[in-house]
């Protein structure tokens, strides 16, 4: 069975290895029996909206974004409608932002979004929220993985969970990221998914939920994932990756 | 007094066994915030190298050159390139009662702190090798450590001097200064060219950049339609044989390992010719280059061929990937990790072309290191077999199962220094 993995944007939005989601997301689709597409997406018109099964969106710094922000407006009606039907997509930093109503420069203009959801964004330089965090969820367990930006985001919408070390959707609130239908939006890099095989697994076990095929995980090795997972947050926990340290 | 206090903290430092590199600099800064200022009162020419990748053997080179001329000079080849480890590496060299007269200051600056450094000196020159992504934790973005080095910049008018590749677009945007151009001819063919690049889009415009020609990641010939042109280098390289290389119309012979190592010696002589440097001083020091250690660093157990050397970004890293792929080795060593020196952030290694890897007969994989387990993934990801891949969060047992073939280590700042140390005992 094809499965056809769409990343949008690659050559712009390509900040802090999320190209490595992409990698990781190939990796399990085989090692689950099905066979990976790649589709590399820098012109909207290239998208067979009839055999999107994944799609990813991810970040740029500033300047790459605005010049993404056009195009991606194109088919905002279309990633809502497929969103709503209930297309598996993650959507990091940048990407993230992009889907709600606007960002806010810090000069005061506001930039438009996609407006697929009702959420915005402001950008402020009191503060970069800068390092690794960890975030409980409801319904993915813990997530590890390392943020960077400067924009904080306000919703009520669900969250995707609450960061319990590290910053989440701003500087007042621990609320991280977005979860609706099957897209998640969240501000962790690291990259996300190799640390996270949970999630990982949830976007196959959907695509294969909404082809009605059989799924079984249960020869899926992880033993180097749970180790990086381990190893991480004792480290997050012990505080010992945001000291300076001697070495 | 801050110097005096400064020299004793490097000694107290380097007592309980530390590097020391920059703990001088920081107790005596207390004392005067601009002592860099007084540091280099006395030094006649300022030369300062700075960029991402290359920094450490372009201020090497140039370094031993003006020394194999018979200048007096001052530079910080331990490589501690922050504005305290600048003014440490002054202080440690200091001679109290002295005038502290050097012809030339030659120093490495890390990327953020360029504006502190240009700040307390009146004139310079300053060499910028490339930008890459690289420590974004510390850095944020590119574009904004780029806007901060050009806003330093046009504070000094006509005081300083830029040395350019002017084949990275991202060093070009700082073309409204006085600057001389280096870069390479389109024919040059030694780099693979790879498959991530940080940005080929123009500054200017937001248009894509054409290019001609790539070398690697953004570096090549590049126009745009909004005028944004790469311009005709003033030393330009056109030719490169094995430890050879030819400079507008002379040719230098090397033994400088490292296909990407020809940017930094073209950086090198370039600066050096406008200082009117003789071609033969500067070959003969091209010839005898002391390679730093942990810079593609060859040593010798049982019988096997070791190499070293430190990688801290995507771009390093692909271009030792593709230095791996030119030797014969069985083994492949990652020590990856991520304090502050490293970069907190480790995502740069998915970014990084470890497919390569996949068409080389690499028999083990070993990794180490405070990320083991993320650079485990890394590899098991993209298809390398689990049973290949070795790993140990100490250092101490992956070295030693390294080192019983040929082998090539990979390490990240903090990480190359334990392995070094490793590494000698066992060679003596």
């Amino acid at each position: 069975m094809d499965y056809h993995i769409y990343h949008m944007f690659p050559k712009l939005l390509n900040l802090y290895g999320d190209h490595g989601n992409i990698i990781t997301l190939e990796y399990y689709a085989s090692q689950l029996g099905l066979n990976p597409i790649l589709h590399e997406i820098d012109d909207v018109n290239n998208i067979d909206w009839d055999n999107v099964d994944f799609m990813l969106i991810g970040g740029g710094s500033d300047r790459e974004q605005a010049l993404v922000t056009e195009q991606l407006g194109l088919i905002k009606d279309k990633i809502k409608e497929e969103m709503e039907k209930g297309l598996p997509i993650l959507a990091v930093c940048g990407g993230y932002q992009f889907l709600g109503n606007y960002y806010q420069a810090t000069n005061g203009e506001k930039l438009a979004g996609l407006g697929i959801l009702d959420f915005y964004t402001v950008g402020q330089t009191q503060k970069r929220m800068i390092g690794n965090a960890l975030v409980q969820t409801q319904d993915f367990g813990e997530l590890i993985g390392f943020v960077n930006h400067a924009g904080e985001t306000f919703h009520d919408l669900s969250p995707l969970g609450e960061a319990t070390s590290g910053y989440g959707n701003n500087l007042t609130s621990s609320i991280e990221g977005i979860y609706y239908k099957n897209m998640i939006g969240t501000y962790l890099h690291g990259p996300l998914l190799p640390k996270n095989p949970q999630l990982t697994l949830f976007f196959i076990k959907t695509f294969m939920k909404r082809k009605g095929l059989p799924y079984d995980d249960s020869l899926i090795d992880l033993s180097f994932e749970n180790k990086a997972r381990e190893m991480m947050k004792q480290r997050i926990l012990d505080n010992s990756v945001n000291k300076d340290d001697f070495y | 007094m801050g110097i005096i206090l400064g020299k004793l903290a490097i000694a107290f430092s380097r007592f309980s066994g530390r590097k020391g590199t920059n703990i001088g600099g920081k107790i005596a800064l207390k004392f005067n915030k601009h002592i860099l200022r007084k540091l280099t009162a006395n030094i006649d020419e300022i030369i300062l190298v700075s960029g991402t990748n290359g920094k450490s053997t372009t201020t090497n080179i140039i370094a031993q050159t003006l020394s194999n001329s018979k200048a007096s000079i001052v530079s910080n080849i331990d490589g501690a390139n922050m504005y305290t480890g600048i003014v440490s590496t002054l202080i440690d060299n200091y001679k109290l009662g002295k005038n502290n007269h050097y012809q030339y200051g030659v120093f490495e600056v890390d990327e953020g702190s360029i504006p502190l450094v240009l700040n307390d000196l009146d004139k310079c020159s300053l060499v910028i090798t490339n930008f890459f992504r690289d420590q974004l934790d510390r850095y944020a973005e590119i574009d904004i450590i780029i806007d901060k080095i050009n806003n330093a910049v046009a504070l000094k008018g006509d005081d300083i001097k830029l040395y350019l590749n002017v084949d990275d677009p991202f060093c070009y945007r700082l073309r409204d200064y006085n600057f001389i151009g280096y870069g390479l001819d389109k024919k040059i063919d030694i780099f693979k060219e790879g498959t991530i690049s940080d940005s080929r889009y123009c500054a200017i415009c937001g248009r894509a950049l054409q290019y001609s020609k790539i070398f690697y990641g953004q570096l090549g010939h590049y126009t745009c339609e909004c005028g944004f042109n790469r311009p005709n280098p003033k030393y330009l390289l056109s030719n490169v044989s094995n430890e050879a290389l030819k400079i507008n119309n002379t040719i230098f012979h090397h033994h400088i390992m490292g296909s990407y190592n020809i940017y930094n010696i073209l950086a090198a002589i370039s600066v050096l010719k406008e200082m009117a440097i003789k071609d033969e001083i500067i070959e003969k020091t091209l010839v005898n280059f002391k390679t730093i250690d942990g810079r593609m660093q060859l040593l010798h157990l049982n019988n096997h061929q070791i190499y070293l050397n430190l990688v801290k970004n995507h771009a390093g890293m692909n271009l030792t990937l593709q230095e791996i792929s030119y030797l014969k080795v069985n083994h492949v060593c990652f020590l990856l990790n991520d304090y502050t020196a490293d970069g907190k952030d480790i995502s740069w290694i998915w970014d990084a072309d470890f497919e390569y890897l996949l068409n080389m007969d690499i028999k083990k994989f070993f990794i180490s290191g405070t990320r083991c387990y993320d650079m485990a993934l890394r590899l098991k990801n993209m298809g390398i077999d689990e049973h290949k891949i070795i790993v140990n969060p100490l250092f101490e047992t992956i070295i030693d199962l390294v080192i019983s073939d040929n082998a090539f280590i990979i390490a990240s700042y903090t990480a190359l220094w334990k392995a070094k140390k490793l590494l000698e005992a066992k060679e003596h």
